[in-house]
């Protein structure tokens, strides 16, 4: 009987060898860095000694209260969320439907939709920043010159440059987003439609209560991925406006980046980066209960 | 089947020409910031800043050429090469090897394996980059090719065994059973297999994991501060910095660093497209 036993857990054994390599990795460079960071946050120390007090939530207060930098990034990549995620959806739904059609070359076209949000995003912030460049070398300022309009310094502008990173990733993802529909598209059935038709539906109607209603899978998915991907957005801001002018356009990553490695404040760093992490864990729980409560409901 | 190829049809032509109309407006709105890039690139400096928008009136590969010095192309893009080849190279492995006993065997400890790595996926990188950076210095993992490999397996795991465990799931346990009792090992299993089942979905994560890696700025911006680790990437951020070439060379940069991953997506459109669409892929 014991005998038996010892050979079960040797034979367990033998195959969580397998999972050795990945826990170790994985422990270190995933969850060892979040509990370290979590411990670090709330005490006060400073990056060499390691004489350090527990300080309670006074890091997490000092982050938002001190300076306005964590305050006014936070405020910024709320509003980027925010507001693509709103044009995502108004923009995507409408092209997935049109390359779902039978119109000519919807190969190519998807394609060509959906290759900006595949190249480095540095590198795209700096190919659009000399887009948008108020040098006579500026591609959309030479255009608008052609109309009369004098050159516009679009990353110059608090709200221009808002305006600008804005737009960069409509182009950058609007595409990527139109893919996750389309194939939800694909996913209904052409009696529904049919059925619609006898009904008297016309274009309009049946793409209200036919199509919306049975898009909501791909679309619970494609905001849950336009939120927390606007909420981890850095690399776009960095190449084009910097977070400028002077800190007009500051997203989180940037402000503990400065904060932290740059500056020196661990503590405070530390405290935004576990609000950070906060923030987009509960916008994936919310979003995983309303998905699990949407399938259930169809059931 | 949508609710447009119905009243296509019903309507013959008219709405299909308009659409397809605004549709190739649009796609030439997407492509006109890489025609601009390209274009210019072939360009002198003079007629590049007066005339962007205009085809050249001369040829000129002198940007390039430059380009290819001032980023050290030949170094930077060997760089990338060799971090993205060994960083999905070992990912594939390891996490598919993690995977297998997970999904296969049914205990207490996998069962908890499991939630560890799922709730992984939850841990955006950007999250914990301040301890990662007090992590990678602490075992000098700054500033070497091992060091962000490492790294970029290990915050990529949660994903990929995540990815694979869901697949093992689908393979069928007849084979693996009688390879059990003619006493094979489960390492063996694993590998002889297991892991030749597992292509179809080794190949979103070749794809995805190689896309992430190829990319990453992040990680490589603090942990590949020498300028001889530098991948493309960085190549054109600190020549960007400096500012002091002329953009027709920045321009060349940036297309040659564009290129590699244009290609890469043309030959693998099917799997970036169909790993996005079986709904499994973390942002």
């Amino acid at each position: 009987m014991v005998n038996l036993k010892i050979k079960q857990i040797k034979q367990e054994l033998s195959y969580e060898i397998l999972v050795i390599p990945a826990v170790v990795l994985f422990t270190i460079f995933s969850v060892l860095p979040l509990l370290g960071g979590l411990f670090l946050s709330f005490t006060d120390w400073d990056g060499l000694s390691f004489n350090f007090k527990f300080v309670g939530i006074e890091n997490y207060i000092n982050a938002f209260t001190v300076s306005d930098v964590f305050l006014i990034s936070f405020e910024h990549t709320l509003f980027i969320a925010a507001v693509t995620t709103i044009l995502f959806t108004i923009l995507a739904i409408p092209l997935a439907v049109i390359l779902d059609s039978k119109i000519p070359f919807t190969k190519f076209f998807r394609a060509a939709f959906f290759f900006p949000s595949v190249p480095s995003a540095l590198v795209v912030g700096y190919m659009w920043s000399f887009m948008l460049s108020s040098s006579s070398y500026g591609f959309v300022n030479t255009i608008l010159g052609n109309f009369g309009i004098s050159p516009i310094n679009w990353t110059g502008d608090p709200t221009l440059a808002f305006l600008s990173i804005i737009v960069v990733q409509l182009w950058g993802w609007t595409g990527w987003h139109a893919v996750i529909y389309i194939a939800n598209l694909q996913s209904i059935p052409t009696e529904y439609y049919e059925a619609a038709k006898i009904d008297g539906a016309n274009i309009i109607q049946s793409f209200k209560y036919v199509t919306l209603p049975l898009l909501t899978p791909a679309m619970s998915m494609s905001i849950l991925f336009s939120i927390t991907g606007a909420m981890k957005i850095y690399d776009i801001v960095y190449a084009l406006t910097g977070g400028g002018p002077g800190t007009s356009t500051y997203v989180v990553v940037q402000a503990i980046l400065k904060e932290g490695i740059n500056l020196g404040k661990y503590g405070m760093a530390n405290a935004a980066s576990i609000v950070l992490f906060l923030v987009i864990l509960v916008i994936t729980l919310i979003q995983q209960k309303v998905m699990s409560r949407r399938e259930e409901g169809m059931t | 089947m949508s609710i447009t190829k119905m009243h296509y049809k019903d309507k013959k032509n008219v709405l299909g020409y308009i659409l397809t109309f605004v549709v190739l407006l649009a796609v030439l709105v997407i492509c006109m910031p890489f025609y601009y890039i390209v274009v210019n690139t072939f360009k002198t400096m003079q007629d590049a800043t007066f005339h962007p928008i205009s085809l050249p009136g001369r040829i000129t590969l002198d940007n390039y050429i430059n380009a290819l010095k001032i980023m050290n192309f030949f170094r930077s893009f060997s760089n990338n090469i060799i971090i993205t080849f060994f960083t999905v190279l070992f990912s594939v492995f390891i996490c598919s090897a993690a995977a297998y006993p997970i999904a296969r065997r049914k205990t207490k400890l996998n069962s908890f394996l499991k939630f560890y790595f799922v709730s992984g996926l939850m841990v955006p990188l950007q999250a914990i980059i301040i301890p990662l950076y007090l992590v990678m210095k602490s075992m000098h993992f700054v500033n070497s090719f091992h060091g962000i490999i490492l790294l970029y397996i290990g915050t990529g795991c949660a994903f990929n065994v995540f990815l694979y465990q869901g697949f093992v799931k689908t393979i069928p346990y007849d084979i693996e059973e009688s390879a059990l009792i003619d006493g094979c090992s489960p390492i063996r299993i694993y590998w002889s297999i297991v892991l030749p089942l597992m292509q179809p979905i080794t190949a979103t994560v070749i794809v995805y994991q190689a896309m992430i890696t190829w990319n990453d700025f992040l990680s490589a911006l603090l942990f590949l501060q020498s300028s001889k680790l530098q991948t493309m990437v960085l190549a054109v951020n600190s020549n960007i910095g400096s500012f002091a070439t002329d953009w027709s060379n920045l321009i060349c940069m940036m297309v040659l660093t564009i290129l590699p991953v244009f290609i890469f997506f043309i030959f693998m459109q099917k799997y970036i497209i169909k790993g996005l669409t079986s709904g499994a892929v973390k942002g």
